[in-house]
């Protein structure tokens, strides 16, 4: 069960970390939009 | 329901309130000047802070002069906080090969040191376990005591970094997640904690390391006294807004909570924080009328919510007095619902201590919240459900607030035909989107959540009233994991490895995903110009703004909520007076 719950964390951690840098695209996206 | 009835209520509510609105600008005005000190600053504790301060930095390798981008601080916010989790988890595992367990307590099971893991890391303090029966004193005080400081000034560094990126013009930083992170629990967190410590402890809040005592009873039997340090926990407990007790009972028992005095000092301790930092933010953007701004519209909102609290615990259950039993104040009885309260505290403090932890997404309880009356019920959950905003968590109260004043400027500039600009920052579609992501993560949980639990049975199984209120007391489980309040109903039996699973998702979710959100929008805004005000600007400091910004999170709160509030506490409310 460790183990899991290990992945788990790491999941969470993945998961959170994927978003700042979906946010950080959407960013410069819409930065380059903006300049258009 | 007579005025005499109600009077000690409204006196203790008068007497918290302005005990907590004297301390605001002094509090705010100190908290502004540690978290950015000036040359030669004045402040006793920052003279003597700040050799420790530049010792840690040079023991940590911290450049403490090197900012950040919003990117930056995000990712380190991260990586603190799942060093914590992953050091909170293991300690739990290991605890019977630790020190100072002299009950040993076995290891924590997997899926329960999980949850309680992530709890105290995102600053919920959900506590699926009873204290007493399950945590070492290692645990509690070098796991425990110490995440309810690092959540706490990991929400105030969030926050900071928010209106650093509404003050500075055309920055590309805001500033040292390591930085502000030491200067909150170095300057703020713990110097009020030992103070406050002290206090509770001359009260009679235990503080020791002593085995559980067994002592024998007036009846001669023989009880088990549970001991531990409960002092320095109960501290931090509430400043930080945590609300994890060392004992099961929380601030119910009187172990943690023995009279008048500590109940009062430890609802000031909730709420005085999130309303300083009100000032706190008025003073770095350069206009203390925005915060005081902010300030009323959570006021208002808090007192319209407490009223109906108290007013309905006062009011009793009807079906008791159909059964002919005097529910009426008096000299030799509090009246009204006693159902789960603490007799030491009556109606008023009790309903004012749930209301309170409720609005600070503390979650601490001297009541039992399952035993509240249907609307007094309602308020403890609607309080959440509006986001923790009332005024909310150290850090994350203000900053969740900070983004609902965005949205409300955004809808009024979508009335009037303006660009919507806040505090001279505009308001684009990138902050738009942000602001989006930041509310609707919680809903989006708790609904999600929720209907997953109702509809599996391992998640039906945990429910001990069937109906209205069983629901409820789901619903009130998702909703206090997501914004991170981590009080209960309790009749939920919420230690199985389905909820640890599930709310320890939630927690997380309802924490990180809104803070990465939020440090993009003040990335953003830090890199705009400061546009100056114009007659045509709309003044976010006036009675206008402090309407539209109570309507807004009002609009978001009852729009997302209401059907899910229809089917348990107003439903239960209708059964219990049609008798």
């Amino acid at each position: 069960m460790d183990v899991v719950f290990m992945l788990v964390i790491v999941a969470l951690y993945a998961s959170t970390r994927w978003l700042v840098w979906a946010v950080a695209q959407l960013g410069g996206e819409s930065r380059q939009g903006e300049l258009k | 329901m007579t005025f005499e009835s109600i009077a000690p209520a409204v006196a203790l509510i008068v007497v918290f309130l302005a005990a907590v609105i004297v301390c605001v600008k002094p509090l705010g005005l100190y908290i502004a000047n540690v978290m950015e000190p000036k040359q030669d600053s004045p402040i006793l504790a920052l003279r003597v802070g700040v050799p420790l301060e530049r010792l840690f930095y040079r023991i940590s390798g911290i450049d403490a002069d090197k900012e950040m981008g919003w990117k930056q601080y995000a990712l380190a916010v991260l990586a603190f906080n799942t060093l914590g989790l992953l050091l909170l988890y293991l300690l739990q595992r290991i605890q019977l090969w630790l020190p100072f367990n002299p009950q040993q307590f076995a290891n924590v099971s997997a899926d329960s040191s999980f949850n309680t893991a992530v709890s105290f890391v995102a600053n919920t303090n959900w506590q699926g376990y009873a204290g007493e029966s399950t945590m070492s004193y290692f645990t509690q005080m070098a796991g425990l005591t110490v995440q309810n400081f690092l959540s706490a000034a990991t929400g105030i560094a969030v926050l900071v970094a928010l209106i650093r990126g509404l003050a500075r013009n055309s920055a590309q930083t805001i500033g040292n997640f390591w930085v502000d992170m030491t200067r909150s629990t170095l300057y703020l967190l713990l110097p009020l904690a030992v103070v406050l410590a002290l206090v509770l402890a001359s009260q009679g809040v235990l503080q020791n390391l002593s085995a559980y005592k067994v002592v024998t009873t007036l009846e001669h039997a023989t009880q088990t006294l549970p001991m531990g340090p409960i002092a320095s926990q109960e501290a931090i407990k509430e400043l930080g807004t945590n609300g994890g007790g060392f004992l099961n009972a929380n601030s119910a028992h009187p172990f943690e909570n023995p009279n008048a005095l500590t109940n009062f000092l430890e609802m000031f301790a909730l709420f005085v924080i999130p309303a300083a930092l009100t000032y706190t933010f008025g003073r770095m953007i350069g206009d203390t009328r925005q915060g005081w701004a902010v300030l009323a519209a959570m006021g208002i909102l808090f007192v319209m919510l407490l009223s109906v609290a108290t007013y309905n615990e006062q009011l009793g259950n009807p079906r008791l007095a159909s059964l002919g039993v005097d529910q009426a104040a008096s000299l030799v009885q509090p009246g009204g619902n006693m159902e789960g309260k603490e007799s030491r505290f009556g109606i008023g403090a009790s309903a004012l201590f749930a209301t309170v932890t409720t609005a600070t997404s503390t979650g601490a309880v001297n009541t039992m919240h399952d035993s509240l009356t249907p609307l007094g019920g309602f308020v403890t959950l609607f309080q959440m459900q509006l986001g923790e905003v009332i005024p909310g968590g150290v850090g994350s109260g203000l900053y969740s607030m900070l983004i609902f004043a965005i949205i409300g400027v955004f809808i009024a500039g979508l009335m009037i035909g303006r660009t919507p600009e806040y505090l001279g920052k505009k308001i684009e579609s990138f902050e738009m989107k942000m602001a989006s992501v930041a509310i609707l993560v919680m809903p989006i949980v708790v609904l999600v959540g929720t209907s997953v639990a109702v509809s599996v049975a391992s998640g039906k199984a945990g429910v001990a009233n069937p109906g209205a209120h069983g629901f409820s007391e789901i619903l009130y489980a998702f909703t206090s994991a997501a914004n991170n309040n981590g009080s209960a109903f309790a009749g939920l039996s919420a230690n199985t490895p389905f909820y640890n699973t599930a709310l320890g998702l939630a927690m997380w979710l309802g924490r990180f995903w809104p803070i990465v959100a939020i440090l993009a929008i003040a990335g953003s805004l830090a890199a705009k110009k400061r546009l100056p005000v114009t007659p045509g600007t709309m003044p976010t400091h006036g009675p206008t703004f402090v309407i539209l910004l109570i309507g807004t999170v009002l609009l978001v709160g009852a729009l997302t909520f209401v059907p899910a509030l229809a089917l348990g506490p107003v439903v239960e409310h209708l059964m219990m007076w049609q008798g």
